[in-house]
């Protein structure tokens, strides 16, 4: 006899789960029902879920182990509630995809988020794998969401071959992990790795990297990044903005789970690995940005290199490392959401993405233009801005295990950076005159949300303890 | 325990969003008020500071103390103190401060967003001389960089964009370094004890422990960390082959932010040098001294020959302001007590001469809109106060005796010549070829031929009178009574060249 009971206690991933169904299917079944906007009802389920989340406690392992619930998942999956809601806000002044967002749009978020949902929880390789999926498949959809851009639905079909080419390469990594180990339980089938007998040998380093390559694609690191800037820029603002924040921090959540329960014998050549990984990343990412003239594909170079930072967190595989990881999650958010939602400000009327287009803009919306600085001062790792603290911590992670070579090159890294951040800056501030001839609409919304995001942007740049506070609460127990 | 630091550092941030409360015409009368405030507000530090007081190494003797705990998971304290050191860059940069303000009276765009970035950066750079903790230091240190940015590249010459992404990403590059280095600091801090506590880490040195790191590379840590710092700072400085970015970032920028830039900001390279870069390592900086000597006299001399090839007006001073700023080297790497102490007489020195010569040829490129040495002539006929003062300055800037630059050159040459005789020998030439540039612009500016262009131009108003006057008293004060400055530091730097082994 199995006890049901237990089962259902996951409550926020069976409302998710049933918001993703409901929705889809009444917006297929009930005629004229786009009529009425989608948008109170389903913020209504994720205020709901989001006070599930946080009125959780303890650690749960459901379903037959394959997921643990505990307070590492509860605080990123809060955390993927907060980006959803301002994805759907940032839908709403959005000018591309006015006519889409139908409630079949939102059953897709939901079930994303579900997915998403499922990476942090997952402590079982199969279901690591379903949650990913669970997150591409929709994901494909939304790229592909923008009918009026015909590169979008290439962009999509590439997103999906990268994707199943990832997904295939981590299944056969997971087949080879079963036929050594017997288990794909995280914490098994590190600890039969690490014996003596396999640890090291050519088959457990291929088993390793195939399967690192499902979650890497997640997190748009190098070699799996190809598909990063071709969706990015094609996929509607709102989705861009949405894919390069949670699904990427889900991505996280899922390596950090998995290695930390890493053996000690194990852990010198993870962490050469992963710091490899890290290295190329960030040198991939940023080399590649410097040349790009169009702002989304900027911030999606940008986004594989702060993956590849990020990743300097994961690779020094302990406690300190993870808690730089969090630290940077919550900052990484709110930069990136703020220059996304400025981009959608500035170029929601004319659809033009070029850098250039946004020549001399301080002049017309001076609010817009100073919030968006601060988030790309932010990005670059500037202070007094919370990037430089949440690259001080990473950087300090990796002195403190003496990788000094990723140090460096990471150092190195933030130069280069520097260069095509405050080159955007420069074509909107400095840069003569006020060139485009569309009008910036003027919308309350985007202002509104690219100031407050500055706003603790510039706080945690000079008082950081909240962030540490909440780091502290997302630790991972082990 | 008083807050007087924190007041100084922050009066100038305070006046920013009054700046808003004005009209934009107005503005610059705010920015004066609040570095005017700030200059009064400090002046009991002035009066009140211990002058017995070494500091330097030694706890509890820094003065104005302020600590507070900023983040305890790390030991990150907001921590401030001055001694002598630091309080004469404090002095300068109040002064420079004030002087600048004038000199961007004539800033007719964007007024307000000029002075808030204005202000901004001399709040960093009070800051930068008062911290006393290692993050606290850098966090004040980075700040100067986006302010500067704008400063350059908003309001400065036709190719003032590449002069500010250059300034920009050199002095990121350097302080990247630095950040590595001051985590590495921390982490294996000497005694074993993690702390940002500089002047904790400077005495754990003192009393002989040791930084515990690893070797880095397979190189001895300590030598990586200082060379990670020393470069951190000789960009700034800056030193040969760092200095490119200088020339273009001065011939580019305001005058107001060239007179800022020369007067404090190349002065915060060699007071980090000072400050813990090597009374952090003494025994590296043992090994390195050779060849911190060479450095200086490269400086020196190729900075001086640079400065002779210019034609630009402005390019010459910056290129004299490296070779300048050779003699600070020369006199921090020979460390003996004259040298050091000449060496931050010379910083002093160097701040007000470079910042009148800067603003000195804002006067006549505001006229005439060019600065070509040769498309002058015959200035002295019809702005003859303008000329009489240029020539003071110039006198200054060449070190005249009688005028300051003339005793902080002649401490650090007589205090390099007990130890690096044929550096020391080396670097008179630069003193040779400096009077050469200096005179011959001269010459060619005010002298010969009235270039009939210029029939029209008027001498210096009132405004540009009110930014030179102070810094020329100071400057021949100075040369008549140096000691009145030398007091407030030689305390310090007796002792820390006998921490430095000089």
């Amino acid at each position: 006899m199995i006890n049901t009971l237990p089962y259902l206690s996951y409550i926020p991933a069976h409302v998710l789960m049933g918001v993703a169904i409901l929705f889809f299917f009444l917006g297929k079944v009930v005629p004229r029902l786009n009529q009425i906007s989608p948008v109170p009802f389903f913020y209504l389920f994720l205020i709901g879920a989001f006070i599930f989340e946080l009125s959780g406690s303890g650690t749960q392992s459901l379903f037959f182990d394959l997921i643990q619930v505990d307070s590492f998942s509860r605080m990123l999956n809060q955390v993927f509630f907060i980006v959803i809601a301002v994805t759907v806000i940032m839908m709403q002044y959005n000018g591309e995809i006015k006519q889409e967002i139908t409630w079949e749009v939102f059953g897709l978020l939901s079930a994303v988020c579900l997915g998403m949902m499922f990476m942090t929880t997952s402590t079982h390789l199969l279901m690591a794998a379903l949650a990913i999926e669970l997150v591409s498949i929709p994901s494909y959809v939304l790229v592909a969401l923008n009918a009026k851009n015909p590169v979008s639905r290439e962009a999509a079909l590439k997103y999906i071959l990268f994707g199943s080419f990832a997904a295939g390469i981590m299944l056969y990594g997971m087949s080879l992990i079963f036929g050594i180990t017997g288990t794909l339980e995280f914490e098994d089938l590190w600890s039969i790795l690490g014996s003596n007998t396999i640890y090291d040998s050519p088959v457990y380093l291929m088993a390793i990297l195939m399967t690192l390559a499902g979650m890497v694609f997640k997190i748009a690191a190098v070699p799996f990044h190809f598909w990063c800037p071709d969706a990015y820029q094609a996929a509607p603002t709102p989705i861009t903005a949405f894919l390069s924040t949670a699904p990427k921090v889900a991505g996280l959540a899922l390596l950090i789970r998995f290695f930390s329960f890493h053996v000690s014998l194990q852990a010198e050549t993870l962490t050469l690995i992963l710091s490899i990984l890290a290295m190329l990343t960030m040198t991939i990412g940023n080399l590649a940005a410097l040349r790009q003239s169009d702002i989304k594909r900027l911030l999606a170079y940008s986004s594989i290199s702060h993956a590849g930072f990020i990743l300097m967190g994961i690779a020094v595989l302990n406690q300190d490392g993870r808690n730089a990881v969090f630290f940077y999650i919550p900052v990484y958010l709110l930069m990136n959401l703020g220059a996304f939602m400025a981009v959608i400000y500035l170029s929601s009327e004319s659809n033009d993405f070029r850098i250039s287009s946004y020549s001399g803009l301080i002049k017309r919306v001076p609010v817009v233009v100073i919030g968006f600085t601060v988030c790309l001062f932010s990005l670059a790792g500037i202070p007094p801005f919370a990037g430089f603290i949440a690259k001080f911590y990473l950087f300090k992670v990796v002195i403190e295990k003496q990788l000094y070579l990723l140090a460096v090159v990471a150092g190195i890294n933030t130069v280069i950076a520097l260069y095509y951040y405050v080159n955007v800056i420069k074509v909107m501030i400095i840069d003569g005159e006020d060139r485009s001839t569309t009008s910036v609409r003027v919308a309350g919304g985007p202002v509104a949300f690219v100031t407050v995001v500055s706003i603790p942007i510039i706080i945690f740049g000079v008082y950081w303890q909240p962030l540490l506070n909440w780091v502290d609460k997302v630790k991972l127990l082990m | 325990m008083s807050h007087i630091l924190s007041w100084i550092i922050f009066i100038p941030l305070i006046g920013v969003p009054f700046l808003w409360l004005v009209p934009r015409e107005k503005a610059k009368w705010v920015a004066l008020t609040a570095v005017i405030v700030d200059f009064i507000v400090a002046l009991p530090i002035f009066i009140n500071f211990d002058k017995s007081l070494k500091g330097v190494t030694t706890i509890g003797e820094m003065q104005f103390v302020e600590r507070a705990e900023w983040i305890p998971s790390l030991g990150i304290e907001y921590y401030l103190g001055v001694d002598g050191i630091s309080i004469s860059m404090v002095l300068l940069t109040l002064i420079i401060g004030i002087m600048a303000t004038l000199a961007s009276w004539r800033i007719n765009v964007h007024q307000r967003g000029y002075f808030a970035m204005f202000l901004l950066l001399e709040t960093a750079m009070l800051g930068v001389f008062a911290a006393l903790d290692l993050i606290l230091f850098y966090l004040f240190w980075e700040v100067m960089l986006f302010p500067m940015y704008f400063l350059i590249g908003i309001w400065g010459g036709p190719g003032r964009i590449y002069a500010a992404i250059k300034f920009f990403l050199y002095t990121l590059a350097g302080s990247v370094g630095m950040l590595l280095a001051i985590i590495a600091i921390w982490y294996f801090a000497p005694g074993g004890e993690r702390t940002f506590d500089m002047i904790e880490l400077l005495s754990r040195v003192e009393a002989g422990q040791e930084f515990t790191g690893p070797p880095i590379f397979g190189l001895p840590f300590t030598k990586v960390v200082f060379v990670a710092l020393f470069i951190g700072f000789a960009i700034k400085v800056p030193i040969f082959p760092f200095h490119t970015w200088l020339p273009d970032a001065h011939v580019e920028a305001p005058t107001a932010i060239s007179v800022i830039l020369a007067g404090v900001l190349l002065k915060m390279g060699t007071y980090g040098f000072l400050r813990m870069n090597f009374p952090l390592f003494p025994d590296i900086f043992e090994w390195f001294r050779d060849f911190l000597i060479f450095l200086a006299v490269v400086n020196i001399v190729y900075g001086a020959l640079c400065a002779l090839a210019q034609s630009d007006f402005k390019k010459m001073i910056a290129y004299s302001s490296v070779s300048h700023m050779g003699f600070v080297i020369l006199g921090i790497g020979a460390a003996t007590t004259q040298g050091i102490n000449g060496a931050v007489l010379q910083m002093f020195n160097h701040g007000t001469i470079t910042a009148m010569l800067f603003l000195l040829v804002g006067v006549v490129y505001d006229r005439a809109h060019h600065r070509q040495i040769a498309g002058f002539g015959g200035l002295a006929s019809v702005t003859p106060v303008y000329a009489a003062i240029t020539s003071v300055a110039f006198m200054a800037a060449i070190g005249l005796p009688g005028l300051s630059g003339f005793i902080s050159e002649f401490l650090i040459l007589t205090g390099a010549f007990k130890v690096y005789k044929t550096a020391t020998i080396i670097s008179g030439l630069g003193i040779i070829f400096g009077a050469a540039y200096m005179l011959w612009a001269y010459q060619r500016v005010f002298f010969g031929k009235l270039n009939t262009k210029y029939k029209e131009l008027t001498d210096m108003n009132f405004v540009e009178l009110a930014s030179v006057i102070p810094l020329l008293l100071i400057v021949i004060y100075l040369g008549i009574m140096p000691n009145s400055i030398i007091s407030y530091f030689e305390t310090s730097l007796n002792y820390l060249s006998r921490v430095l082994g000089g």
